[in-house]
């Protein structure tokens, strides 16, 4: 950056270009202010992330948000997948989009879970109230975007409702059985209670009034001809029968969203956490590594020989850190052992009830989001 | 996420958003910009951004999620 004009002048050497400012690149210290959050022993430091585009402009540093440098920086790598299990990282993505992605996991993607019960008989002990709870959490193995929502108006059609028979009982003289999950049938044609109406129609032509009014068979339809829905488990338990008692009721499932209610949550859970780092501050030898591996409860430390028979810790599996600070207890272990976290790096877990894989659940996820955005530009202009 | 999004904007003097009561949904949002942007455009463009983001972060996830099926394909091998 020495022009030609200034090397006839004296020799004005402009602050960038002296040697020990690196330019474009932040000094050690305030790279690790920015991307790393040090876990002392009382507390996290350097929580916040630094958002303001001209907050290094000091330095020289260029702090805003480029597209094309989010696109970079940007990664995904899938670490397990399993049919109700998935586990991947995410890095170069703030703190805020992984939490708004979690929290759009648990709460707004929406669901099929029962909401109406009616109840014909029920001589058990368990009330009809907790029954019909008990069956509401009950997961449904069936794929939540083939259906509509129904509001307060609609009535209940093929489009919006799934219609389940409940019918168990116990005969006298027998011995107590359990009613499981694997008792509810899955009524394609719609409800088999008939409405009372005011007038009794004479005519046995004309179709019987049911609750829903299905215009036509739910497994015509080219989804649930090979598959029928059930529950996703056959064994959970819904009800005790002791002999001479019955359950005969018939429970409508709807679409809903885990905001109104936590039986429309496809997630059993959907957590992140960020990804820990330990870094050894000084070099650990013989003794204080043996102790150093032994403190740890999820083994990260490991020791290596460095010839003539001393050891070494090093460390092999920084991931599996839990951040218990057991390795920087005591005195002067700090000095030592540092435990840090990326604080772009997500480490992503997502558990499915089993509706939907979880993998699909994450793209589901992510396309709500972009909906919402969508939708705020469409409101401003 | 939208205040993120507005802060890595170069135009953006200030960016600051409350709420006025944790019951009622509604979120006050107040921008400042420089002269050479209006803070309607500011927003507008941080919102296209993070919609662009959306979209690429998406397209990111279902690249590795084929990475990893065919890995775990050639394992089973």
């Amino acid at each position: 950056m020495v022009s030609a004009n200034e090397e006839q002048r004296t020799e004005k050497i402009p602050v960038w270009d002296l040697p020990d400012v690196p330019s474009g690149n932040l000094p050690a210290h305030l790279e690790l202010q920015r991307t790393r959050t040090v876990c002392t022993n009382d507390a996290p430091i350097h929580t916040e992330n630094i958002q303001y585009s001209g907050a290094y402009a000091s330095m020289g540093v260029d702090n805003s948000m480029r597209f094309e440098k989010f696109c970079k920086n940007f990664r995904v790598e899938v670490i397990r997948l399993g049919d109700d299990e998935m586990e991947f990282d995410m890095v170069g993505i703030d703190a805020s989009l992984a939490n708004a992605f979690r929290r759009i996991l648990i709460s707004e993607l929406p669901t099929m879970a029962i909401e109406n019960v009616l109840v014909a008989n029920n001589t058990s002990v368990v009330q009809d109230e907790v029954l019909a709870h008990r069956l509401g959490l009950i997961p449904l193995k069936v794929d939540p975007r083939l259906f509509n929502y129904k509001s307060e108006n609609d009535q209940p059609s093929e489009k919006n409702t799934i219609v389940f028979k409940l019918h168990s009982r116990c005969e006298k003289k027998s011995s107590r059985i359990n009613v499981k999950s694997s008792e509810l049938k899955w009524l394609p044609g719609g409800s088999e209670f008939a409405l009372s109406t005011e007038k009794p129609t004479q005519d046995s032509t004309s179709k019987v009034k049911t609750y829903t009014s299905f215009t036509c068979s739910q497994d015509s339809l080219p989804e649930f001809s090979s598959n029928p829905i059930a529950p996703t488990h056959d064994d959970i338990t819904l009800a005790v029968l002791g002999p001479g008692q019955e359950i005969e009721l018939e429970a409508h499932a709807v679409k809903g969203m885990g905001k109104t209610h936590a039986k429309w949550s496809p997630v059993a859970t959907a957590w992140y956490r960020m990804l820990p780092e330990v870094i050894l501050l000084q070099e650990i030898e013989d003794e204080k590594a043996e102790e150093l591996i032994k403190k740890c409860p999820v083994n990260v430390f490991d020791i290596e020989d460095i010839g003539k028979g001393r050891k070494r810790a090093t460390v092999a599996r920084p991931r599996s850190c839990t951040l218990c600070r057991e390795c920087i207890r005591g005195d002067d272990w700090d000095k030592l052992v540092a435990l840090q976290r990326v604080k772009d790096h997500f480490i992503f877990t997502i558990e499915s009830t089993g509706a939907l894989p979880p993998d699909v659940l994450f793209t589901e996820a992510v396309k709500i989001l972009e909906d919402k955005c969508e939708r705020v530009i469409t409101e401003m202009s | 996420m939208k205040n993120r999004q507005l802060h890595r904007d170069e135009n953006v003097l200030f960016a600051g958003y409350k709420l006025p009561h944790p019951l009622q949904y509604k979120i006050l949002l107040r921008i400042h910009t420089t002269s050479q942007s209006s803070p309607m455009q500011a927003y507008n463009q941080a919102i296209n951004d993070l919609d662009k983001e959306l979209d690429h972060l998406k397209n990111e996830f279902e690249v590795a999620l084929a990475r990893h099926t065919g890995k775990q394909q050639t394992h089973e091998y």
